[in-house]
């Protein structure tokens, strides 16, 4: 059964930054509750963020949700917010490589890396 | 229901045998058939093998009382719908009259009766049944109607539409049915016999029209008529209407005698017109089905090129079961010294996903007729979705293929690379870049020489991905199936049936072979 379940949190020490909390399988019947949380985080975050969206507990992420995330780097881009994505398992880091998401949008593998990282 | 020309029938039930002769005298003379029982257990037993349309039951039995025997009566669902009317020679108290009633008896009577008022309270009780008794036949006859109109619309094909109406009207007349109509591709005639079995048959010429039968009648109606050529030449009464007034007319006929009153004439009324509705979705489908295919159709290539130095087979099957096209393409073309040899996959697999696929397909065809590198065709074609089709991100490999040479120049956009395969074993190119639709910067080409006997995969991910496997395990099982030197057709089709079974996503199929 397709299940997401997008949530959001606070990360100490980034004041106007969001960590979105992604578990589940993101295709075409959940991209639409993926987009929800994107567009609520968004809502929230001031420049420079970080909007760090953890995706290591995606098990599956079909076309639809790349699509999702490109999208979203664009509008960080406009608002001079800061993407970082957590990829985790290998699963999802693959899909990023081949389809060339990892060449411009800044990809970790632990979400302590991410928040670790400088601006 | 029929006004019964069978005398109705009471059973007696009572233990004194002079008020049994009594009451029996009576009753025969008043033109019923009596049945008598002098104990509780009698009446049951009799009651057991079939039931008189009504049962005087005396209170006061020998073996049991005779409410006992009432409620038991009313228990048991062969014989609760017959009415019980109690007669008791003894005093009555109201609580006794009370408990009679509430006990399911319809009435309750003091001994001595007078006749006069039993035979009336007997008649009062008895049409009330008779009523009920229509009405449930009514309502069961409705819920039918109500399956049967279900059964109609999810027909497929005019044959079963009108074999199911048949069927329905047999059921519910009881006797041999003959439903007719006419459709784009002939006479369709459905016969359902006394016996129950139907026969459909398509050979028959235009049914008449309706005037012929219904004379200056309006449409819909049902009409009896003497004699009926296509239903036997039997008396039929029939169901007469035109799905639209420009549609072919629906015939729905029983036999006469099977529908003899008004109820029986609304009923296949109503039979005949769900039948009618029916026919006129069937055929708006089918015309909206081929039109969709026709479209979908011109979206893809027709035919794969005959290019001298290549051998090709390749394969689409879409996602969705009722459509037949979705998001994923493929191009094979010659262009003025090279063959354009590309595959790709619009986000999604829907109608729309089919479109904005066509225009890019085309948009691709376009560019490399200009004699454009594969990079810069991907940058066209990134501005192309930006500009036209924001949000719909496509991945795309595109390789150019020099025979004379024998090199290709490759560009991906996020696509899986292509498998290339030789004596030397299975390997994917490595070519990558961003989808097509982000605007991101992409690298240069790739250059790889293609010797011949070599053999070139591209496949779309819905061949690789699943819910239980990742995209990277998918791909190294591709490259451990394929061979270089098999056929291609026979490569596709066990790629297919090895890999794309409960595919989710559209699948294409590219292979090549340099010769």
């Amino acid at each position: 059964m397709d299940e997401l379940r997008v949530s959001q949190e606070h990360a100490d020490g980034m004041e106007g930054g969001v960590v979105l909390q992604i578990v589940g399988e993101i295709d075409l019947a959940t991209v639409a509750h993926l987009k929800e949380g994107l567009a609520t985080a968004e809502r929230e975050l001031s420049p420079p963020g970080p909007l760090v969206i953890n995706l290591s507990e995606v098990t599956f992420l079909a076309s639809t949700g790349l699509s999702a995330l490109v999208a979203c780097h664009e509008r960080c881009e406009e608002a001079g917010v800061d993407l970082r994505v957590v990829t985790g398992n290998r699963t999802i880091a693959h899909s990023m490589q081949i389809t060339g998401l990892t060449q411009t949008l800044a990809v970790f593998s632990t979400l302590e890396d991410a928040l670790g990282s400088a601006n | 229901m029929t006004a019964s020309t069978e005398p109705t029938t009471i059973l007696v039930v009572d233990d004194a045998e002079a008020n049994r002769y009594l009451l029996s005298s009576w009753l025969r003379r008043s033109g019923y058939r009596v049945n008598e029982a002098g104990t509780g257990a009698a009446a049951l037993s009799i009651m057991a093998e079939g039931h008189p349309d009504l049962v005087l039951l005396d209170v006061n039995l020998p073996d049991m009382s005779g409410l006992d025997v009432c409620a038991r009566l009313k228990a048991d669902p062969m014989t609760a719908t017959v009415p019980i009317i109690h007669v008791s020679a003894t005093a009555i108290e109201p609580e006794d009259e009370a408990r009679g009633l509430t006990g399911g008896a319809d009435a309750y009577l003091p001994e001595p009766v007078d006749p006069r008022v039993l035979i009336a309270t007997m008649e009062a009780v008895l049409r009330y049944y008779r009523a009920r008794a229509v009405a449930e036949r009514l309502a069961a006859r409705l819920t039918e109607l109500t399956r049967l109109t279900h059964a109609l619309n999810t027909a497929t094909t005019f044959e079963s539409l009108i074999a199911v109406a048949a069927q329905g009207a047999a059921a519910m007349f009881g006797g041999a049915v003959t439903a007719l109509t006419s459709t784009p591709f002939g006479q369709v005639r459905a016969t359902v016999d006394r016996a129950g079995d139907t026969t459909v048959d398509t050979s028959g010429t235009e049914p008449p029209e309706p005037e012929m039968i219904v004379g200056e009648t309006l449409l819909p109606a049902v009409v009896t008529v003497e004699n009926m050529p296509w239903h036997g030449a039997r008396p039929a009464t029939v169901f007469v209407g035109r799905p639209k007034p420009s549609l072919a007319p629906v015939y729905v006929a029983v036999d006469t005698a099977d529908a003899p009153q008004d109820e029986d004439r609304q009923l296949l009324l109503h039979l005949g017109q769900a039948t009618a509705l029916a026919c006129e979705g069937l055929r708006a489908r089918s015309e909206e089905h081929t039109l969709a295919v026709t479209v979908q159709h011109s979206l893809l290539p027709r035919e794969n090129p005959t290019v001298q130095g290549l051998s090709l087979a390749t394969r689409y099957v879409p996602a969705a079961q009722n459509v037949e096209i979705g998001g994923d393409f493929y191009e094979v073309a010659e262009l003025d010294n090279r063959v354009l040899v590309a595959v790709g996959d619009v986000v999604g697999h829907s109608i729309q996903a089919a479109t904005v696929m066509g225009e890019l397909r085309h948009a691709l065809r376009a560019y490399a007729i200009e004699g454009h590198d594969a990079v810069t065709i991907l940058n066209r074609l990134d501005a192309v979705v930006r500009r036209f089709h924001p949000g719909w991100h496509t991945t795309m490999c595109v390789m150019l293929v020099d025979l004379e040479n024998g090199t290709a120049e490759i560009a991906n956009a996020g696509h899986i690379p292509p498998l290339v395969s030789d004596a030397d074993g299975n390997r994917y190119i490595d070519v990558a870049g961003p989808l097509l639709g982000a605007g991101w910067p992409r690298p240069v080409a790739t250059h790889v020489d293609l010797p011949p006997g070599t053999m070139v995969l591209l496949v779309t991910d819905g061949i690789v991905e699943r819910r239980d496997r990742t995209l990277l395990d998918g791909m190294t099982a591709i490259q451990e199936h394929v061979e270089h030197d098999g056929d291609l057709e026979v490569l596709c089709d066990s790629l297919l049936a090895r890999f794309g079974q409960g595919a989710k996503d559209d699948i294409a199929l590219v292979a090549l072979r340099i010769q």
